[in-house]
């Protein structure tokens, strides 16, 4: 008897916990029913970003931004640039006067008229509170606006890959936030922008809910509704969407190879992939012996086998990495230097003029760390490239640290080998960081005086017919070097119902990714 | 007794004060910081970096920053999170509701059935019910929680499709009233039965083993010698003895309920103060960090203290002691 009361008040408290953990809210339909007209997109997000002005810092924006704001142009999958709010644009001969034509019918969110002030603010602010890409904009030393519909920018020195950095830009309304601090200005809560999508709520962890923009300046977009649904987990993304509670699987979810082969099973299901601008290599430390001899870096280069990399480590969702730049920029990339095939002999061979000769088991260079951090296929390859040194009688182990930890070992030179990879785009001039004298990435600490010249070069050169050979003299020396080892290029594996089209992977040179603006579903 | 709470009021205070010091400099010592994380991986930004380290006071000695934040404290002030630009308060507050349902109502559950349980393994020792529940624990108590958190989804939601895989309410339809009541019900369904799953163990083997231990006491025998009825024995003298570290082991729960739990919040999308704290860990959000650990160490001494004073109130030896 007791018990039963025990229970029965508990059920009590769950459903008072319950009703208190529930806000009431009104519904977010709008009052219309469930048949929309052109219906609604749910795709699985891994993180919510922090709010939605990406142009503060990387946290922010993430990928909800892409289709509520829009940038003076946009970067589409196949690399290139066309035009967003900048209908056209013109480029002075001496390369410091930028001249973009802004569309006339472009609208704000809140009804407000969009100009070429906003655009002037939007670059200003970024330079004067140092937001993201500041070390690209600094260059600018004016921007004049004579009209509503034109913006020029007036540089003090040429950069030519100023350009593909304007996509990563979003504009911002300057009648928001003009006078407030950018920081912490509510509209990076609520964001109002001119995209294709109009932000209608978010529920903090659990879901961010757009609309379509009638309005938008390139017509009407092809749903009425998205929303992200929060799901950080990757496996439980892959069984919402068999569960029918995600159409999307895209970028925003992150999907790994690991997880793809469950999904091709499931009826109704597109599974589509997209080389990315993102590669994964190899380093080795290039002022510790023995990896400052470049015999040795090319022994190791002819020992890894790259094919087995895509089968094993990215389960056959991947490419092999042959050239020395991302070949997803394709006007840089040329497949003139490439990555040797495998070659043991070869490979052991010059290990013996070196002079690292094999002891009694065949050993010739002992105790090699490689370096790792936590991504999803980083543990596979290490484990295959072990093998592979293996095979010419190099014996390594392999660490695996959190990214922070992985950062402050690599910067501290603490390492033999590492993995790593990332987004070699928009421009060759991204090699900077990786491989320039000072770079970011550049924990190998490479320096070629030759390779320096080339970087300046590319910059100076407007010209892109100019810049690709310039480019492609920087693909020699680093095939040559080796001071990097490509290995993989990622693909992003985007998963759908078969009813829904337009993702911007089938519209590679029209959109930029992550932008639904032509999504819809076809019955 | 005042006395007592007094002095154990005194030592949790000095116990919060030190780990709260303890874990400033343990975060600052970790590798990576909040301004690296926002200025990106790929190809991050210097000057963007310095403006914030500036903006945050991070390029100043370690212990003007210890001072001048534990000032802030003082002043009632938890300060604003990094990341999310937003007073940290406010941010716990707003996931602690989600987070209590889940994790309060898998607790309840647990300290119920568990002890329910190992009391009656304990008077029917060897039993086949005995037997039976003993491995079950074993079982349960060796498993992965993020592992039974997967295979439930994958059984009940994707398979059977009895339950949503994740989330706490449905997004396609937004309900309203006791449609959403209900709503949250089912999608609070499998996060609390793996929850309650795995906390289960704890409590069946404490209740089990305590009840076999003060059945062993000299007292007991004796009772049974002067051949007291076997059920008052039990009620009033096993229970009784045995009840106490279920309660504390429950107590100490009870304080971690603030900080949910991060895996079955992660493996279920369900969202609470546990998936703050990741996300404040991952994005080394200092003051977040701070200010879920002084919460949880003081909910932790408050509760210490509260079981303290229930031990009081049920055993009287305890209660004499304070005389």
């Amino acid at each position: 008897m007791k018990f039963q009361k025990i229970i029965s008040c508990f059920l009590t408290l769950t459903l008072v916990l319950s009703l208190i953990s529930c806000n009431d809210k009104a519904s977010s339909n709008n009052g219309k029913n469930e048949a929309q007209e052109k219906g609604t997109m749910i795709v699985a997000c891994s993180n919510a970003p922090i709010h939605y002005n990406r142009n503060a810092n990387s946290l922010a924006g993430g990928y909800p931004s892409i289709n509520i704001f829009s940038s003076l142009l946009q970067l589409t999958i196949s690399g290139e640039i066309i035009s967003d709010l900048a209908k056209t644009y013109t480029i002075s001969d001496d390369g410091l006067t930028y001249t973009f034509n802004l569309y006339d019918n472009v609208k704000w969110h809140d009804g407000e008229k969009f100009t070429s002030a906003d655009v002037k603010y939007t670059f200003e602010t970024i330079i004067k509170e140092k937001g993201m890409n500041v070390e690209k904009y600094i260059n600018i030393k004016e921007i004049l606006t004579p009209d509503d519909n034109t913006v020029i920018f007036k540089l003090d020195q040429v950069d030519a890959s100023l350009l593909s950095y304007l996509p990563q830009t979003i504009i911002l309304p300057k009648h928001l936030y003009e006078n407030t601090d950018w920081l912490e200005n509510p509209a990076n809560k609520k964001p109002v922008g001119t995209g294709p999508f109009k932000f209608v709520s978010e529920e903090k962890d659990v879901s961010i809910v757009l609309e379509a923009n009638k309005d938008y300046f390139k017509g009407e977009p092809g749903l009425d509704r998205i929303i992200y649904k929060i799901i950080p987990d990757e496996s439980t993304a892959v069984q919402a969407y068999i569960n029918g509670e995600v159409d999307l699987l895209g970028l925003p979810a992150a999907i790994s190879p690991s997880s793809v082969k469950e999904l091709e099973k499931i009826p109704d299901t597109k599974i589509q992939t997209m080389i990315s601008a993102d590669r994964q290599y190899l380093i080795t430390n290039l002022s510790k012996k023995p990896w400052d001899d470049v015999r040795v870096r090319r022994a190791v280069a002819l020992c890894l086998d790259r094919p087995l990399l895509v089968e094993k480590a990215h389960k056959g969702y991947a490419e092999t990495a042959e050239g020395f730049y991302t070949p997803a920029v394709s006007w840089a990339y040329t497949d003139k230097y490439k990555m040797p095939a495998q070659d043991i002999e070869a490979a052991k061979k010059l290990l013996d003029e070196a002079g690292y000769l094999p002891d009694a088991n065949g050993v010739r260079i002992k105790d090699v760390n490689i370096v790792i951090f936590e991504f999803a296929v980083f543990s596979e390859i290490a484990t295959i490239v072990q093998q592979n040194l293996k095979s010419i009688g190099i014996e390594a182990k392999i660490t695996t640290l959190e990214a922070a930890g992985w950062q402050d070992k690599m910067n501290a030179g603490d390492f033999d080998i590492g993995i790593m990879g990332g987004y070699h785009g928009p421009d060759p001039d991204n090699m900077v960081g990786r491989a320039g004298v000072g770079g970011w990435a550049n924990f190998m600490k490479y320096n070629n005086p030759e390779l320096e010249e080339i970087f300046v070069n590319g910059r100076k050169e407007t010209n892109i017919d100019k810049r690709a050979e310039i480019y492609s003299e920087m693909q020699r020396i680093l095939s040559e070097d080796l001071p990097v080892m490509p290995l993989t290029e990622w693909c992003y594996i985007i998963v759908s119902k078969n009813n829904l089209q337009g993702h911007p992977v089938e519209n590679q040179d029209k959109i930029a990714s992550s932008n639904y603006f032509l999504m819809h579903y076809t019955d | 007794m005042k006395k007592y709470v007094f002095r154990r009021l005194c030592t949790g205070f000095l116990a919060v004060a030190v780990v709260f010091v303890l874990n400033f400099f343990i975060i600052k010592a970790a590798p990576g910081s909040p301004v690296e994380i926002l200025a990106g991986r790929d190809n991050p930004s210097q000057q963007l970096i310095d403006n914030l380290n500036e903006k945050y006071g991070f390029n100043q000695p370690l212990y003007i920053q210890l001072v001048k934040y534990v000032s802030n404290i003082l002043k009632g002030d938890l300060g604003d999170s990094i990341i999310y630009n937003e007073n940290i308060l406010k941010i716990i507050m707003d996931k602690m509701g989600t987070s209590l349902l889940l994790t309060l109502t898998a607790i309840i559950f647990a300290v119920i059935i568990g002890t329910a349980a190992g009391l009656f393994s304990a008077t029917h020792q060897r039993g086949i019910v005995d037997k039976v529940f003993t491995s079950t624990s074993y079982i349960l108590n060796s498993m992965p929680s993020f592992w039974l958190a997967i295979m439930f989804i994958m059984v009940f939601a994707t398979h059977l499709g009895w339950f949503p895989t994740s989330g706490y309410s449905d997004i396609r339809h937004t309900y309203t009233g006791i449609r959403h009541v209900l709503d949250v019900m089912h999608h609070l369904f499998l996060p609390v039965l793996t929850m309650t799953l795995l906390q289960l163990p704890i409590y069946f083997k404490i209740a089990k083993s305590s009840v076999i231990q003060v059945l062993s006491e000299d007292f007991i025998t004796t009772f049974k010698a002067t051949g007291m009825n076997k059920k008052k024995i039990y009620n009033k003298y096993v229970f009784r003895n045995a009840i106490l570290p279920i309660i504390t082991v429950f107590g100490i729960s009870l304080a971690f309920v603030i900080t949910g739990s991060v895996l079955v919040e992660t493996v279920f999308s369900w969202p609470g103060t546990g998936r703050v704290m990741m996300n404040a860990i991952m994005n080394r959000d200092y003051p977040l960090i701070m200010g879920i650990y002084l919460i949880l160490s003081l909910s932790i001494s408050i509760m210490m203290l509260l079981v303290d004073l229930v031990y009081a109130y049920i055993d009287p030896r305890i209660r004499n002691s304070y005389k």
